[in-house]
Parts: structure tokens; C-alpha cells; sequence
């Protein structure tokens, strides 16, 4: 969750000169002790090699394997190939798929219409500095540093439909983790709980880099609370906002801890990563129809990957 | 076992067995392979049944059915007394598997279900239909939402003197304190079809296996020996009240009334099941039966898509 670039400060090096770039840089480089080189060296091999090793190379085997039906055990080179079969099963014969993909959709919905904007507001109000706002700050954060098996076993407390608070509360006998048409919204509020906080965080700190002569100009011209957060600080926030919808993407194709540790990700509760997790994990070890799954996933997070890619290169180039 | 030896993953131990003393044909016969040999040495195994309070069922006089109408009408009297008939859940998706399995052997037979477990028979055969039918007849006499309860809590609610029977394994009786142990009373699933009788049943069978090729053989094989001689028996005995040993020359003076009588009934089942994710592939179990199962007791109505959809991924699972 931290491999997004910062705010572009302003830098404070300027530009080699146009006409002498290239050479500037090479004779830059040349003026480099060796142990300087050796050091750079390291510093962008060694993450490379873990990158290519941990991410890149996996990735691919995935998309391999996607077309066997391996089961994980034996010698490779008896592995079977049986081309789009997998494909062909997912979408056709697995019950799960189709209501893994509308899960998944359901999520970034909700936390990109409901829960990012209450986080925004949040930071807003926050923002303002009223009296207990350190209070508000830590209170509304802290369920961002509980763990999200942590945050599952917590709710499951308050959800049991027999042992359950909420239930015991307000006399109810709602199932909430077992009914399909409820489980969902369920998790969903205690997911939310988490991620209102995390983009509250982010926006705040954003909030605070905001120069105060712009609000101080829009309070002079006689602009409204609300007129003067959309049409003044909102535009200025442009990266951050951009870091915000980044976030809230990867959350919902990214969710999985809450519902596996409710129920494995079974009976209204599937997900995508669910659905690999348990096709790939354990017993079932369908290596191949999982790396399956894994390819659609890739493919659909590469979609939102590539938008954004497009977005911020367009934007360095202006 | 049966997968993993197939597989080629585990060592025959064959002549281990040769020097084993204690186990049952029907152990034996569980713990060979599909091409005759010996891959498995039993340590302990424990039947499922249809568990009950004996002071809940002697306050409102219920006798334990003999035939699948004596337990519809012994349910509906539970109702009428104000007790959730049949316990139930199926959080963890397997618990549903005991009664699925114990419907199939009572009514299609164990040589059936056993085929069905292979892949060698259809599931949209009219016999597995009948099976779902029988248990869509049974489901609103058995816990309501039970998607969203675990084995834990429905065995509390059997405790808590809410529910009337649960069927469930014999590890029932870790969510009973102490004193209430000997309150425990069970009988085998009632006979549904005179023919089969009620001689068939789950009992999961734990034990040891050997690696393919392990490191230091010739200690493994006199390990298994060890495991399977009565010394490791009569440690295993005292150890866990809530399962039972396998080696009959194990010293069991200090099994419980519940342990005796889920032994004799073990030891006169004439056929013994593992359990479905045991004795069918676990990737087909875990994969396409937990959620195929959750499905029908969400909507019981629907068996033809149901029973089509399993045939649908079990022919695309079992191809090897």
C-alpha cells in the first residue's frame, strides 16, 4: 500500500541545461567514485531481481499454468496442457464466478461512492481543527491498524446470528454472515469501517498541504463552506484525489482477509481472490482452474492499471 | 488415502501390516489402496450418529425411531414441545456432508455410494435426486439459517436443552463440560429403506501414512510398527474422551459409556465410510460439494440445476 509516488514537490535541483543534457548526465556519472557506481548498481539490481523473482515470474507461471490441469503434485514435465478448458469451465459450469464478479463490482461501488467520499468528508471536517479532532484522528484511524482477521473475528462477535451482539441488542434474528442476500452488506459495513479511515488519513495529510492563502482568497470573495471546498481545494488536490481512487481500486479488487475469515468466501460472500485462494490453497490444490481465476484477475486489475498509467503519464508530459 | 496412494505419494506398507495384530478386516479393508495394498495404519477413528440429552428426552418420554417415520413424527412432537427438532449448521461447509452421506447409504446403499464417491456413477441419476428429495422433506425439521452457525454452536444449542438430536461426529461431546458427559446418548440414522437396513455408516478413520520415499526408511517402517502395536494404543486411549482407538488389543477399561457404546457400534457396522471429503477427491469435495450443498439448503427446490451443475464439474475434475 506504499509503492505509490508522493506529492511531486518542487525540485529544488534544476534541470541540467537543455543543449548539454545527455552529456551532462554521462559526465555526472563519470564523476561518480566506484564505490558510488557499485552502490547504484545494488540499489536497482537487488529489487529487481526480488521484483522479477517474487512478482513478475510468478505472474507468468500463473498465466501458464492457466492452461493445464495441474494439480500440484509430480514432476513438471509431466504437466498436462489442455489449452482454454479452464477458461471455458469458469465461466461456464463454477457457480461461484458469476457472483465472485458482481461481489467484486458491489465493492468498489461502495467504497468508491460511499465509503472513499465519507473518508474525504471526514478529513474535512477534521481538518478544521475543532476541539477533539486528535481524538476524532485516532479513533477513526485505529481500525486501520487492527488486521483485517483481526477486524473479521471482532465482527463475527457482533454478528453471530445466535450469540451475536447485534442480535442479542435489538431482539433480531437476522443471519448476517449466513444469509446470502445480507452477509455481503454485512462485511461490507466492516470493511468500510477500515477503509473510512485509511482515506480519511491520506486525504488530511493532503488537506494540510493545501495553501491557506487559496481558502483565505475564496473566504474574501464571500464563497460558501461547500462552494469553496469544490471549487477551490477540490481541483488544487488533483494528485491526491488521484491517490485516493488508486487506493480505493486496488482495495476492492484486492479484498479477500474479511471474507475468508468469515467463511472461506462461500455463500454470498464470494470474491475473485476468494474463489483463487481456494481453488489454489490447500486440499483442493486445482493449481491450474485457480491460475485460471488469477488470469482473469490480472487482467482485470491490468484494465484499471493501465487507465491510471495513461492518466499520469498524459499529465507528466503536459 | 486411497488419492494420495493412487497418486503415487505414499509408500506401500504392506509388510508392516504383516506384523500388525488388533485390526478388523473392516480396518484392514480401509487401509488398502485401490490395487490391494496396504498404505495406512489406523490410530483412531469415531462414528457419526444422531446425538441427544437423555434427561431432555426421558423429561418428555422419546423413544429413539427405528425408520425414517418414526423420526419425521418423533420431530414433529419435538416442535410441538418447543424444540428446534434437529440441530444444524453448515458455516464450514462440511459438516452437511454427514447427512448427505448418511441419506445416500441408508437409501441407495454403501456399494452406491461408495461408486458415487469414485466418479463412476451419475450424479443426476435418479438415486442421488432421491436423496436431495428425502433431505428437502427433512430440512424444515432441522435448525433454520444454519449457513451462518458452526458445528460449535449448534452443539451448544443441543447443550443448552434448545434442540432435541444433532448428527454430527462423536466430537460432539467437547462442547459438554465434564458432569454433563454421561448426559450424552446416541443412536445410529434410523433404516429409510428395509432393504439396506441401518448397518452403514461415517466413521473417519485417522492414522499414519508413510512419504513416497522417505529419508530414513527402514526407522519409518519400525515407527508404523510401533504405531500400530498395542503400547501407542494404550497411550492414544487416554489422551482424547472424545474419539476412539483403533487397535481392538488396546487396553480400554477406561472408555467412557458413550466411547463403549460408539465402539460396539462401529465394531458390528458391517460397511464403514469415511466421509464424503475422505472418500471422494478433495478437490471435488472442497471445491464443488461444500458450495453445491450450501446452495441447496439456500433454495432445496432446485435439485435438477443442482445435481446437473455437480455433474457438470465433476466430469471436468475427474478426467484422470
Amino acid at each position: 500500500m506504499s509503492d505509490l509516488p508522493l506529492i511531486q514537490t518542487d525540485r529544488a535541483v534544476p534541470p541540467p541545461a537543455a543543449t548539454t543534457s545527455t552529456g551532462g548526465r554521462r559526465r555526472r556519472l563519470r564523476l561518480l567514485s566506484r564505490t558510488d557506481r557499485v552502490v547504484i548498481t545494488l540499489m536497482v539490481l537487488v529489487p529487481l531481481l526480488l521484483v522479477t523473482g517474487f512478482v513478475w515470474m510468478p505472474a507468468v507461471a500463473t498465466v501458464l499454468l492457466s492452461g493445464t490441469n495441474w494439480d500440484g503434485i509430480g514432476p513438471l514435465n509431466e504437466i498436462e496442457f489442455v489449452g482454454a478448458r479452464n477458461y471455458s469451465d469458469v465461466v461456464n459450469i463454477y457457480p461461484p464466478f458469476v457472483p465472485a464478479v458482481q461481489h467484486n463490482l458491489l465493492w468498489l461501488a461502495v467504497l468508491f461512492l460511499v465509503a472513499s467520499p465519507f473518508g474525504m468528508f471526514l478529513a474535512v471536517l477534521l481538518d478544521k481543527e475543532l476541539r477533539g479532532s486528535r481524538f476524532y484522528q485516532t479513533a477513526l484511524y485505529l481500525p486501520v491498524v487492527l488486521s483485517l482477521a483481526l477486524i473479521g473475528f471482532v465482527w463475527q462477535l457482533l454478528y453471530s446470528r445466535d450469540q451475536g451482539l447485534i442480535n442479542a441488542v435489538f431482539g433480531s434474528n437476522v443471519d448476517w454472515y449466513g444469509d446470502s442476500n445480507v452477509n455481503i452488506w454485512a462485511v461490507m459495513v466492516a470493511s468500510g469501517w477500515r477503509h473510512v479511515g485509511y482515506i480519511m488519513l491520506l486525504y488530511l495529510a493532503g488537506l494540510k498541504g493545501v495553501d491557506p492563502s487559496l481558502r483565505e482568497a475564496a473566504a474574501v470573495d464571500g464563497a460558501s463552506e461547500s462552494r469553496a471546498f469544490f471549487r477551490v481545494v477540490f481541483p488544487v488536490m488533483r494528485p491526491i484525489n488521484i491517490i485516493v481512487l488508486v487506493v480505493t481500486v486496488i482495495e476492492s479488487l484486492r479484498a479477500f482477509d474479511l471474507v475468508w475469515v468469515v467463511n472461506k468466501g462461500r455463500n454470498g460472500l464470494e470474491l475473485i481472490s476468494a474463489l483463487v485462494t481456494q481453488n489454489v490453497v490447500g486440499e483442493a490444490s486445482r493449481i491450474g482452474f485457480g491460475s485460471a481465476l488469477a488470469t482473469i484477475m490480472l487482467v482485470v486489475s491490468l484494465v484499471f492499471i493501465t487507465i491510471y498509467l495513461a492518466t499520469v503519464m498524459r499529465e507528466n508530459r503536459q | 488415502m486411497r488419492f494420495f496412494a493412487q497418486k503415487g505419494l505414499a509408500s506401500d506398507i504392506s509388510d508392516v501390516w504383516g506384523k500388525l495384530s488388533g485390526y478388523s478386516d473392516a480396518f484392514k479393508k480401509a487401509s488398502t489402496g485401490d490395487d490391494g495394498k496396504q498404505y495406512f495404519v489406523p490410530a483412531t477413528y469415531y462414528p457419526w450418529a444422531v446425538f441427544y440429552r437423555k434427561s431432555v428426552w426421558q423429561q418428555h418420554g422419546y423413544q429413539q425411531p427405528k425408520t425414517l417415520d418414526d423420526l419425521t413424527a418423533l420431530a414433529a412432537q419435538m416442535k410441538k414441545d418447543g424444540l428446534t427438532p434437529i440441530a444444524f449448521a453448515d458455516k464450514d461447509g462440511w459438516p452437511a456432508m454427514g447427512t448427505f452421506d448418511i441419506l445416500n447409504l441408508r437409501i441407495n446403499g454403501y456399494q452406491f455410494h461408495v461408486d458415487l464417491m469414485a466418479g463412476k456413477e451419475s450424479w443426476t441419476s435418479d438415486k442421488v435426486k432421491k436423496v436431495f428429495d428425502t433431505w428437502a422433506g427433512l430440512l424444515p425439521l432441522h435448525q433454520p439459517d444454519s449457513l451462518g452457525r458452526t458445528w460449535q454452536e449448534a452443539a451448544q444449542s443441543l447443550q443448552q436443552k434448545k434442540s432435541g438430536m444433532y448428527l454430527l461426529g462423536l466430537f460432539v461431546g467437547q462442547q459438554f463440560s465434564n458432569e454433563e458427559q454421561s448426559d450424552l446418548d446416541f443412536f445410529t440414522f434410523p433404516e429409510i429403506d428395509p432393504a439396506i437396513g441401518a448397518k452403514a455408516l461415517d466413521a473417519p478413520i485417522d492414522g499414519y501414512m508413510m512419504a513416497r520415499k522417505p529419508k530414513n526408511e527402514d526407522s519409518a517402517r519400525k515407527l508404523l510398527e510401533y504405531f500400530g502395536g498395542k503400547a501407542a494404543a494404550d497411550i492414544t486411549v487416554k489422551n482424547d474422551p472424545a474419539t476412539l482407538v483403533a487397535n481392538s488389543g488396546a487396553d480400554v477399561s477406561g472408555y467412557t459409556a458413550l466411547q463403549k457404546k460408539a465402539a460396539e457400534l462401529v465394531g458390528s457396522a458391517t460397511e464403514i465410510a469415511q466421509f464424503l471429503d475422505r472418500d471422494t477427491r478433495p478437490d471435488f469435495a472442497s471445491t464443488v460439494i461444500i458450495p453445491a450443498l450450501q446452495q441447496f439448503i439456500k433454495n432445496p427446490k432446485d435439485i435438477g440445476g443442482l445435481t446437473s451443475s455437480i455433474e457438470n464439474q465433476k466430469k471436468s475434475i475427474f478426467t484422470d
